[in-house]
């Protein structure tokens, strides 16, 4: 077959002594700074840049992409330990990883975030590798109609998000939509809430409000307990998941990837798309949706399996239509360029060495970060039983650094303490931050697209039906509609049948 | 008075008699400290990039430690911002371009800067064209196909620019001014999210820096109509020039430049000139840069003001609101 004969090429390139150590390098580096807050592999890859002129392109490209998917491994590891994200797409990791580490699980949570981003790891890589051109033309088919329905569908379907009070769900993801629409407006060029300050007219950074809203309020209602802190629990039960979470991991595992995938061939989404709508989904289609947020397993491996699957198919729009979907895959691609290479449709044929040298490499480079990880599970969990008191000024430092190292710039680090503070009340109020971020993420591109398509379609509405993808995306957001609303009323009615029979 | 506000004092009247010492002592041993250059944009962009051959090669071929710092956020105005209030003593220095020096006075009104008043303008890096590029499948072949179809449909064409106020969207809405036609503007937030647009064909054309538009041009997805330069782009000899095509003397481009904050002694100035010279001759730089360029403190300062006379003219003219 045509695809295996590529692969064994891209073995071959990538099972050399040289890349194969660019290779260990790169997911080596990719871990430490996804661990860390604030710095992550844009800041990181553009500080290397330089050094991978004097490398050929395979090796700096191997290198460069282990960085990237690597850190989607590392970023889970302080979400679920201390409730801060490492990188932007662990950020729903933190919703059950941290309450698992709570309960003494941090060790199930870990190995299963490192086995869930491993497996889709590795199946999206032959994604990409098997259909990757097919997959890239197909993205060049979404336009500004096809992504508003995508994001309504979205909307829609975490309309069974909304668990206990809906007002309270409802009243977050607007609060999520105000702080999203914070800076200024793509469509007409106006700022939008920055009150005058400079720094909000890019809006409120997503490592800011993620931060803020799990790290530091989680650390002021803990201290706000009186008595003897207790945040985690003393008996740290087994480190490795046991029989029961890989099987019922393994099927949201799969759907993570599937979405995942989907969701990073797509240069107008942005990364935390993907893990939010896995997580999403996982709290659907369980049976009893309100362990979610309390510790559920699912709600692990899902979003993680997601962020690394859209990791790898980053790569599809990058290297076969040369259109970076973020602005790590930007860098990758300027690397490229001044290496002389021009990613496009032809690059697998020009360049076969590199392309399936870098889809080897992937397969590799997973293998090496599960094999990395896992023993360090231990290690980090052990990091629970360390005393609050000295925890909790630590993970307050870590918080303040990396939000200020994003842009140079103290007023990040105010944000992020004010909405510590919101996040506080929030969780008085027994208002959960989920819907927020939903707000807050899909808001904006909501907003942008609709406008966007009206723009181009001279204000016809209609381009939402005509176009089929889209239309696609309407019908099924509409079914899931019809499918919520229709059980609750014979629910009610039900009830109302019940009260009156009791009455 | 308590201790504590007595050595304070103490403190202050040293730093008064030292200061004038300082300052004769960092113009003839200067520098004899890390200078920062302030980047105004996130590690990584084309800026940045500028940014950083910059630095290296001044540590390289002067001996200066020169550090960047990315100091980031709207459109390069925070930047910009801190470099206009920094000391003037040769130690900060700051990479400025056509937006946010030439522009941004034209659609800011809360600017905290005057870009004539609190810079003094160094050396001029690079000026870089602007592509006009189409869909290989669109119909338009030429700058003349593209006025001919705007004519025949006025406002129809679908002009997409990587944003609001950027340099590619008042290079269009000049156009529209020059040529005398009418399209529509779609705005994106970046080349990342107008490219698939573009490539389909959705966007009837797109303007914007001939680096983004580069990749999908020799991959063929995209054609390349026009530049936006006085004279072809040496990485495009085959791509005509807007002027050329029948609009005599229609230039925009974006340019990078050194600037320090106003106040600093002409020597120092000087010093610096000097350096960043040195740096841009070297041919490794040129090959980078795509050729030379030889403005100096005096033409680039001339350069900031035409470009902002020129940009407040079409901004005026286009309505661009302004915030």
């Amino acid at each position: 077959m045509d695809v295996l004969s590529n692969l064994a090429l891209g073995f071959g390139v990538a099972l050399t002594l040289k890349n194969l150590a660019y290779c260990f390098l790169g997911v080596f580096l990719g871990t430490l700074i996804g661990v860390l807050p604030g710095v992550g592999p844009l800041v990181t890859i553009a500080m290397l840049l330089p050094i991978t002129f004097g490398l050929d392109p395979v090796s700096s490209l191997i290198m460069l992409a282990g960085i990237f998917y690597g850190a989607q491994y590392g970023g889970s590891t302080t979400a679920i330990l201390v409730n801060m994200p490492g990188e932007v797409s662990s950020a729903v990791t933190a919703i059950d990883g941290y309450q698992m580490a709570r309960q003494g699980r941090a060790g199930p949570a870990l190995a299963t975030a490192a086995i869930a981003s491993f497996t889709a790891g590795i199946i999206s890589t032959l994604l990409v590798a098997f259909f990757g051109p097919l997959v890239g033309k197909w993205a060049l088919e979404f336009g500004a109609a096809e992504y508003f329905s995508l994001m309504l569908m979205g909307l829609v379907f975490s309309a069974v998000l909304a668990h206990g009070d809906l007002v309270k769900s409802l009243a977050m993801v607007v609060t999520g939509l105000m702080l999203g629409i914070v800076g200024t407006d793509v469509t007409s060029g106006l700022p939008r809430f920055s009150f005058g300050v400079a720094e909000l007219l890019d809006g409120v950074g997503f490592t800011v409000v993620a931060v803020g809203l799990f790290a530091v309020s989680e650390i002021v209602l803990n201290l706000a307990r009186s008595g003897p802190v207790e945040v985690f629990s003393k008996d740290v039960k087994d480190l490795m998941p046991t029989w029961a979470d890989i099987k019922a991991t393994t099927m949201p595992t799969l759907r993570g990837t599937a979405l995942g995938s989907f969701f990073g061939a797509l240069p107008g989404v942005t990364a935390s798309v993907a893990s939010f709508s896995a997580y999403m989904l996982e709290k659907k289609l369980a049976k009893d949706p309100d362990r979610f947020g309390k510790g559920a397993i699912e709600g692990v491996a899902a979003p993680e399996a997601a962020n690394n699957a859209a990791a790898q198919t980053h790569f599809i729009p990058t290297l076969t239509l040369g259109i970076p979907a973020t602005a790590v895959m930007a860098l990758v691609l300027g690397a490229l360029t001044m290496q002389g290479i021009q990613p496009g449709p032809a690059v697998m044929t020009t360049k076969p060495e590199l392309f399936w040298g870098l889809v080897a490499s992937m397969l590799v480079g997973n293998v090496l970060l599960l094999l990395l990880n896992l023993p360090l599970v231990g290690v980090w969990a052990r990091l629970t039983q360390v005393p609050y008191r000295f925890l909790f000024p630590a993970i307050l430092v870590f918080a303040s650094v990396g939000n200020y190292s994003l842009n140079n710039s103290a007023i990040d680090v105010y944000l992020c303490a004010a909405i510590g503070v919101l996040g506080y009340v929030f969780a008085k109020l027994e208002c959960q931050p989920a819907p927020l971020i939903l707000g807050y993420v899909l808001g904006p591109m909501l907003e942008e697209n609709l406008r966007r398509a009206l723009l181009m379609s001279d204000g016809s509405f209609t381009v939402f039906v005509t176009r089929p993808i889209s239309l696609v995306f309407l019908a099924v957001s509409a079914a899931l509609l019809l499918a919520m609303v229709l059980p609750a009323v014979r629910r009610g009615r039900a009830r109302a049948t019940d009260d009156s029979e009791a009455g | 008075m308590n201790r504590r506000s007595l050595v304070a004092a103490a403190a202050a009247v040293s730093i008064l008699a030292a200061a004038p010492f300082g300052l004769a002592q960092a113009q003839s041993g200067y520098p004899d400290k890390p200078m920062r250059l302030i980047v105004p944009f996130p590690p990584g962009g084309g800026t940045d990039i500028l940014g950083r051959i910059v630095a290296d090669k001044l540590t390289a071929t002067a001996g200066w430690k020169v550090v960047v710092e990315n100091k980031a956020g709207a459109g390069g105005t925070v930047g910009l911002d801190a470099a206009a209030k920094a000391k003037p003593d040769g130690y900060t220095l700051v990479v400025c371009q056509t937006s946010n020096m030439s522009i941004a006075p034209s659609i800011m009104s809360g600017l905290p800067y005057d870009p004539v008043k609190d810079f003094s303008p160094v050396r001029l890096i690079t000026a870089v064209p602007l592509a006009i590029v189409v869909s290989t499948n669109s119909p338009i072949k030429s700058m003349a196909d593209l006025v001919a179809a705007a004519k025949a449909n006025p406002g129809k064409l679908l002009f997409a620019s990587p944003g609001n106020a950027t340099v590619a969207h008042l290079a269009g809405e000049y156009f529209q001014k020059v040529a005398g036609i009418k399209y529509t503007h779609v705005p994106y937030k970046g080349t990342a999210q107008a490219l698939p647009d573009v490539i389909s064909g959705r966007a009837s054309f797109y303007v914007a820096s001939i680096e983004s538009a580069m990749g999908p041009v020799k991959s063929g997805q995209l054609r390349a109509i026009a530049v936006t330069s006085a004279k072809r782009a040496p990485q495009w000899p085959d791509v005509p020039t807007v002027a050329e095509s029948g609009f005599a003397g229609f230039e925009a481009v974006t340019w990078f430049g050194i600037a320090v904050p106003a106040g600093t002694p002409a020597p120092i100035i000087a010093r610096i000139d000097a350096e960043v010279a040195k740096v841009l001759d070297a041919p490794d730089v040129q090959e980078r840069l795509n050729g030379k360029t030889d403005i100096g403190p005096a033409a680039f300062a001339a350069l900031i003001k035409t470009d902002h006379d020129k940009w407040a003219g079409v901004v005026k003219e286009a309505g661009i609101k302004v915030n």
